[in-house]
């Protein structure tokens, strides 16, 4: 391998490799260095990102081509920098006003559209086979599909009638949905939790067939 | 116990009474053994009134003389000395009497004792000052010195019976005069009403006139109003002729109002004796008669100063039009208000306006003070009467103690609190209790008691003085430092066992020891064990259709291929990705580039950079489009679903994307043959099927994702609204195996194995310590 940039960096992100797996001897000062250098140099390489690939052709340009239309956004993110004080942080209301509302209103579309419509229908297509596929197996996985998701919702129903000593208990028939329902949920956060194992295990394999690959570049085996 | 009857209500009065309690009308000169209720009644009886006394005081003095001088020769001579002692001590009070009772009959016009009152006050303050310290003896208690004569009882009785005749006229002329005067001024005062005493000579407004109140009001109202007034030394001399022996406190009417000149210049009480004579009347002002007239009488008007007016002529004790009273009422001038010495009592100092003015013509007051003018609360209460119905102390419930919660005692703010009274805070203080083998007090329970020092209710020592300002160390604070000190002796000494040490240190070494292990089968399972790993069998379902559509993309069609991950998951998706995108360049499809994250964008230019090497044929330049950042999340992401050309009108070179050759032809995200999302989060891969979905129609949408969004996108997938999907390491070993590749991950593939495995172990392990342990009593679960 030649000498050239290149190399340079394969040097310093093995060095920074090394002094992040240090991290398993403790919290040290070296480690913490690491961490203050990742996020300086990322929060310099977004600054960088958004003035020229977010201000300067969206804001810049407009205006300087002409645009009055890009003076709406100007105005905005002028109120919003007024957030910065604590005498005028009140103006700074109407362009927040505007995100949050703006972004809660497409937030609660995309899920009524995407999530519930689209999962009611996905789950009642998974009553009829596929193309060559079984009946019986259709309806075993829909019904499956469909037990899971009414228990699963019968879990976070917590209305009921009221106890003469306990408070409020639900009826027997939404208790049996509810257990179910729990097995449900407790099969789905372990799925999520060996995910997120192999998403770590993953990132711990990545890293160190890179520590192995730049041994082997060093030694030249 | 001998009484008293008033020869005006005849009611009965203690014996050491000067004047009637009930009617305040002077009480005649008192003698121990005279049995002097029977004889006032008898010889009321036989003279109807106006009995002649058969034998006056000073006959009834010569005849007990004439008896001594009999019985002077059987007497030895000490004796002789004290008799003689005592005549002429007799013979000196009997003089006053006289001359006092003489010049009480002479008066009319007026009550007896009320004229009597006046000419004593005018004695008392005629006295000139140097002749003050041997006249005051005498002045201040005359009927007392007249009690302890033990000779002249019968001389007493027939002076009192005396005054009590010549009393007689001057009542039914002054019936007279109230009669006369019921249509425009106020009745006098029944005797009930008459004050008892009269204030200190005080200075009297230039334009009072002293007949005029006191035939409108109360006698003993003036008196009150007229008991600050300082005393003129000038009208002193004038008075000194009509000196008479006078009860203690009262002053002649007459001098009470003087013109204001001479008021002037003894406005201020100078001389000890009239401050003597003003401490005296004070305390003569115990009478609740008085006490209801201080609520009644608008008193604090009564000391706003007088107007200067011209001096008026002394009026004669007669009644005069109402509409007088407004003339000589007068606000006082600046200068004559004079400041009061320190320890002084006010002049009396009448607004004549505001005191006349219940006065006027408009009004017909029959009486001064009615007992309407009293407050609700005032009259009905009689002066010396006691509440009818006790008060009954509060009966505390006991408190019973059934379960059931109890409210918290409320706290107030930390200031407000240290600044309450002593008394008022239960402060614990640590006092010693017994100890259980020590005798209890009775029906003390002592058995739970515990050995050492308690908590216990405070015995209060505090006053709220001492919680005064500046740095005092209050009770309470004392109270915490000994509870303080208590703990701090009680409390046994923490000692860092070795034990913990240990224990801490194998957290560490265990800690160490697993990092070291993953580590080590990571490294061993890329280098070593390489080749030793599990083939899958089968292929998931996902992965393969993923494969099949990115085989399906039309060539003229270009992929967007959005990032949208964090940069620590960098490695992760480089490996599960790199398959994919090695795939779409094998078929030299045109990508456009898209970074939801700032760092995105690079990241992905770096994957492009690593699968030229796979496919060297790919030629990046004019293939790919880098788009750049694009901001605004959800939001900006439906708005590029729904106009693509609008959403991102610019590259990351700042050229047109309506211009550039790969983007020319795209307006809608519909026209690109394929939507690539890589994304880590299953929130950011939900944002873009729900966002942009619906309007893709035909277009595929793939899904490239971390590990652990993967179970929160398998229902997109199964319900048709993902395409595609690959996710985490395996998915990308196992798309590079259907492409037949070998970059990507799968040289890591007994890396990824082995470390799966292990996890795996450690959370059954774990899971089994944790159900087993706890029941055996040998586990640390807390």
């Amino acid at each position: 391998m030649t000498f050239g940039p290149d190399f340079i960096w394969i040097i310093v992100s093995f060095i920074l490799t090394i002094l992040v797996f240090s991290y398993f001897l403790g919290d040290h000062a070296i480690f913490r260095f690491v961490m203050a250098l990742f996020i300086g140099v990322s929060a310099g390489y977004i600054a960088v990102v958004l003035i020229f690939q977010v201000i300067v052709p969206r804001l810049v340009v407009p205006l300087l081509s002409g645009s009055q239309l890009a003076l709406i956004p100007l105005l905005l993110s002028g109120l919003l920098l007024l957030k910065l004080s604590s005498k005028f942080s009140r103006f700074g209301n109407i362009p927040m006003a505007y995100l949050v509302g703006v972004g809660a209103a497409v937030a609660v579309g995309g899920a009524v559209m995407g999530t519930i419509i689209g999962q009611v229908k996905g789950s009642w297509n998974e009553f009829f086979p596929s193309t060559g596929g079984s009946p019986f197996l259709a309806y075993l996985e829909g019904g499956f599909l469909l037990i899971g998701t009414l228990a699963t919702l019968a879990y976070f129903h917590f209305n009921g009638k009221k106890g003469n000593t306990t408070g409020g208990k639900r009826n027997m028939m939404m208790s049996i949905f509810a257990w179910i329902g729990r097995i449900f949920i407790s099969i789905t956060l372990g799925v999520v939790f060996a995910s997120v194992l192999t998403a770590a295990a993953t990132a711990l394999i990545e890293r160190t067939d890179f520590v192995v690959r730049t041994i082997q570049l060093f030694t030249g085996r | 116990m001998e009484n008293r009857l008033c020869p005006i209500c005849s009611r009965q009065n203690n014996p050491q009474d000067t004047h009637c309690w009930f009617c305040n009308a002077e009480l005649p000169p008192y003698t121990p053994g005279e049995d002097q209720p029977t004889d006032w009644l008898e010889e009321l009886k036989n003279t109807d009134l106006n009995l002649e006394v058969s034998s006056s005081p000073i006959e009834n003095n010569q005849d007990q003389n004439r008896s001594e001088k009999e019985s002077e020769e059987f007497t030895p001579n000490w004796l002789q000395k004290i008799r003689s002692r005592e005549a002429s001590d007799r013979e000196e009070k009997k003089a006053n009497e006289e001359r006092y009772w003489a010049e009480k009959r002479s008066k009319e016009g007026l009550p007896d004792w009320l004229r009597s009152l006046n000419e004593d006050a005018n004695e008392l303050n005629s006295i000139p000052e140097e002749t003050k310290p041997d006249v005051e003896p005498e002045k201040e208690q005359p009927i007392e010195s007249l009690k302890s004569d033990e000779g002249g009882n019968s001389i007493k009785a027939d002076d009192w019976l005396d005054s009590l005749k010549t009393w007689q006229e001057p009542a039914e002329e002054k019936t007279e005069i109230s009669s006369s005067q019921t249509e425009n001024t106020p009745v006098a005062s029944s005797p009930e009403e008459v004050p008892e005493d009269s204030q200190p000579l005080s200075e009297p407004g230039e334009d009072f006139d002293l007949n005029k109140i006191f035939l409108l009001s109360e006698e003993k109202s003036n008196q009150e109003l007229s008991s600050n007034l300082p005393v003129e030394e000038e009208k002193k001399d004038e008075l000194i002729e009509d000196q008479t022996i006078l009860p203690e406190g009262f002053n002649p009417l007459d001098q009470l109002f003087e013109p204001i000149e001479d008021a002037a210049k003894s406005d201020v009480v100078t001389t000890e004796k009239e401050i003597a004579d003003i401490e005296s009347s004070k305390t003569l002002d115990s009478s609740p008669f008085l006490k209801n007239l201080d609520d009644v009488l608008p008193f604090d008007e009564f000391d706003q100063p007088l107007e200067q007016k011209e001096p008026e002529p002394k009026v004669e004790f007669e009644p005069e039009p109402n509409a007088n009273l407004r003339e000589i009422s007068s606000e006082p001038s600046p200068e004559e208000i004079t400041p009061l010495p320190v320890g002084e009592v006010k002049p009396f100092a009448v607004d004549m306006e505001k005191v006349a003015s219940p006065f006027t013509p408009e009004e017909t007051i029959t009486e001064p003070f009615k007992l309407d003018d009293l407050p609700e609360w005032l009259a009905d209460i009689k002066p010396g009467e006691k509440p009818s119905t006790p008060v009954k102390p509060k009966v505390r419930r006991p408190v019973v103690d059934d379960g059931t919660p109890m409210p918290e005692k409320g706290k107030l703010p930390v200031w407000l609190d240290a600044r309450r009274p002593v008394e008022a805070v239960d402060l614990p203080i640590a006092i010693e209790r017994p100890k259980p083998g020590e005798i209890a007090v009775e029906g003390e329970e002592v058995s739970k008691i515990p050995s050492e020092s308690a908590i216990v209710a405070p015995a209060i020592t505090g006053t709220p003085s001492e919680l005064g300002e500046g740095l005092r160390v209050s009770n309470r604070q004392k109270t915490n430092a000994a509870l303080l000190s208590v703990i701090a002796t009680s409390v046994e000494p923490v000692e860092v066992s070795a034990g913990a040490t240990v224990k801490i240190g194998n957290q560490s070494v265990w800690r160490s020891l697993l990092a070291v292990v993953f580590l080590l089968i990571a490294v061993l399972g890329g280098t070593i064990l390489k080749d030793y790993y599990l083939q899958p069998e089968l292929f998931p379902e996902e992965v393969v259709h993923t494969f099949t559509l990115v085989n399906t993309i039309p060539l003229d069609k270009p992929v967007l291929i959005a990032g949208d991950f964090e940069a620590g998951f960098a490695g992760e998706i480089r490996l599960t990705f790199q398959p994919v995108l090695e795939h779409m360049m094998r078929r030299d499809l045109n990508f456009a580039l898209m970074a939801i994250n700032p760092v995105d964008s690079a990241l992905l230019e770096n994957q492009i950079t690593n699968g030229m090497t796979a496919v060297p044929s790919f030629d990046s330049a004019s293939k790919v489009v880098d788009l750049g950042y694009f901001p605004g999340g959800a939001i900006a992401i439906q708005n590029m679903g729904n106009s693509f050309s609008n959403a991102v009108r610019l590259t990351a070179d700042l050229v047109d994307t309506s211009t550039h050759e790969i983007t020319k032809n795209v307006h809608l995200l519909s026209d690109f043959g394929a939507i690539v999302v890589v994304t880590d989060k299953s929130e950011n891969a939900r944002v873009w099927i729900e966002q942009i979905q619906p309007g893709l129609g035909e277009t595929p949408l793939l899904l490239v994702t971390s590990a652990q969004a993967s179970p929160l996108i398998i229902p997109y997938y199964k319900s048709g609204q993902v395409d595609g999907l690959v996710s985490g390491m395996p998915g990308g070993m196992i798309y590079q195996k259907i492409l037949g590749s070998n970059t990507g991950g799968f040289e890591s593939a007994t890396s990824m194995q082995l470390t799966l495995g292990l996890m795996a172990s450690l959370v059954l392990i774990g899971g089994f310590v944790s159900l087993v342990l706890p029941k055996t009593g040998g586990g640390k679960r807390q």
